[in-house]
């Protein structure tokens, strides 16, 4: 496929990777930070990291988002759509993410509630047009991506003078959980993880832009390069990193020039701006509390305000015992250190979100089977040296 | 949009559209790594 197939070409891929081993400094350490889920993904089936020297580590992220999103909120929706007779309608990987309970929006589904998975928010309008008896409830999840559609979506509700839909909104920002990653004290204390620099978004960046960006690069003095989600792109990125980390510099760069500008969509930002606001704060699985990190739907979208409509009560709930998604999301641990990674937490059985979407880094580790060395103890998987330290 | 232009898709939307003359300059920044792979293989220092 054109724009794509050119940007996985593995003679080029082993050409950059002398480059990149020619001038890494072999007197230090690089931790790149791929915030995105889809880098991950990138990473971890193309065998990105394997190409890299020893120095150049690649630290997960928590942009998968799927995976941030706190079971409390899952809660909330399992019982939206209970509770309310209601059509709940999300994008597929919510379906199995873990609830409390070890309930699940797919075993809501199975008990005999109407959750449907939807490909699109024009999907969603569909039902509600197709069902005028039902409230149908949009559980809408995700980063800047897929923020515009849902907008849209509300924007074509309210033309369309549609009464029985509604947005149950959970997206959340970007700019917002990486400040907050530099923050925290596992950075800040140079303890647990250390990050020099960024890979930064490739598909939420075509929206915002790379603007959003300078403050922190500027602020807490870490390079980011703005990276496609090719094998390609994350190895140029990873050189471009580099080469500003050699050189002391901290700026935003943009390697994923094909798609983002520095002032990204301007059509989608304005559209966003219409419909969401702000929230004071929002819960991350992981993060914890992280201030003006997430949207919620304006007063004058109110009618279609799921939060408004229907009762959502805050719920406190809590991973699954020995779940270490927490701290994976911020690259404090990694899926191998997880007592429950692969042997009760695969993709098929998934205790933690991180298993669950092909973004998060639990299923990356899993489905690509990088963890494992080749059959040394009769077939028996067991964990790489360099992985477990 | 022409036909035969490209887009980012995501959701069903499309995000953007992609730029066929930031792809190929993107592409050429590869080809600049397989040039100096070229000199690093003769083992030139500069």
């Amino acid at each position: 496929m054109k724009y794509v197939d050119e940007f996985r070409d593995g003679k080029l891929a082993r050409k950059l990777a002398k480059v990149i081993a020619r001038e890494a400094d072999d007197n230090r350490t690089y931790n790149l930070m791929e915030f995105c889920g889809g880098h991950t993904h990138a990473i971890f089936r193309y065998g990105v990291q394997d190409l890299m020297p020893e120095n150049v580590k690649f630290v997960h992220g928590p942009g998968c988002p799927v995976c941030v999103l706190p079971i409390g909120r899952i809660d909330n929706a399992i019982a939206l759509v209970e509770e309310n007779d209601a059509i709940l309608c999300t994008y597929g990987d919510m379906m199995r993410v873990p609830a409390s309970g070890r309930k699940s929006l797919l075993k809501a589904k199975a008990a005999g509630a109407d959750v449907r998975m939807v490909y699109s928010t024009q999907d969603a309008l569909k039902l509600a047009r197709e069902f005028p008896d039902k409230e149908v409830i949009f559980f809408a999840i995700g980063f800047e991506t897929t923020t515009p559609p849902t907008a849209v979506a509300i924007k074509q509700a309210q033309a369309q003078g549609l009464k029985n839909f509604t947005v149950f909104c959970n997206h959340v920002l970007t700019p917002a959980a990486i400040q907050h990653i530099l923050q925290s004290p596992e950075v800040r204390e140079m303890g647990a993880v250390s990050i020099d620099g960024f890979l930064g978004p490739s598909h939420v960046s075509s929206v915002i832009g790379t603007e959003p960006y300078e403050f922190f690069a500027e602020e807490f003095q870490r390079p980011v390069v703005i990276a496609g989600f090719e094998p390609l792109d994350v190895m140029q990125s990873a050189l471009m990193l580099i080469r500003q980390l050699n050189e002391g510099r901290s700026e935003v760069e943009n390697e994923y020039t094909r798609v983002v500008t520095r002032e990204g969509n301007l059509k989608a930002q304005a559209l966003v701006a219409e419909v969401f606001e702000l929230r004071r704060e929002f819960e991350w699985r992981g993060l914890g509390m992280v201030p003006y990190s997430a949207l919620s739907i304006k007063e004058e979208f109110a009618e279609f305000d799921a939060e408004v409509r229907f009762s959502v009560p805050k719920i406190v709930a809590y991973d699954v015992k020995g779940c270490e998604c927490p701290s994976i999301l911020r690259g404090v641990k990694k899926p191998t250190d997880c007592k429950l990674f692969g042997t009760v937490c695969t993709p098929e059985n998934p205790m933690g979100s991180c298993m669950v979407s092909s973004e998060g880094a639990c299923a990356a580790y899993w489905s690509y089977g990088r963890f494992r060395q080749p059959d040394v103890k009769g077939g028996k998987v067991i964990k790489l040296e360099k992985e477990a330290a | 949009m022409k036909v035969d232009e490209y887009v980012l898709l995501h959701v069903g939307y499309a995000l953007h559209k992609i730029s066929e003359e930031e792809a190929a300059r993107t592409l050429a920044m590869f080809d600049e790594a397989e040039i100096m792979e070229d000199f690093i293989g003769e083992e030139v220092v500069s």
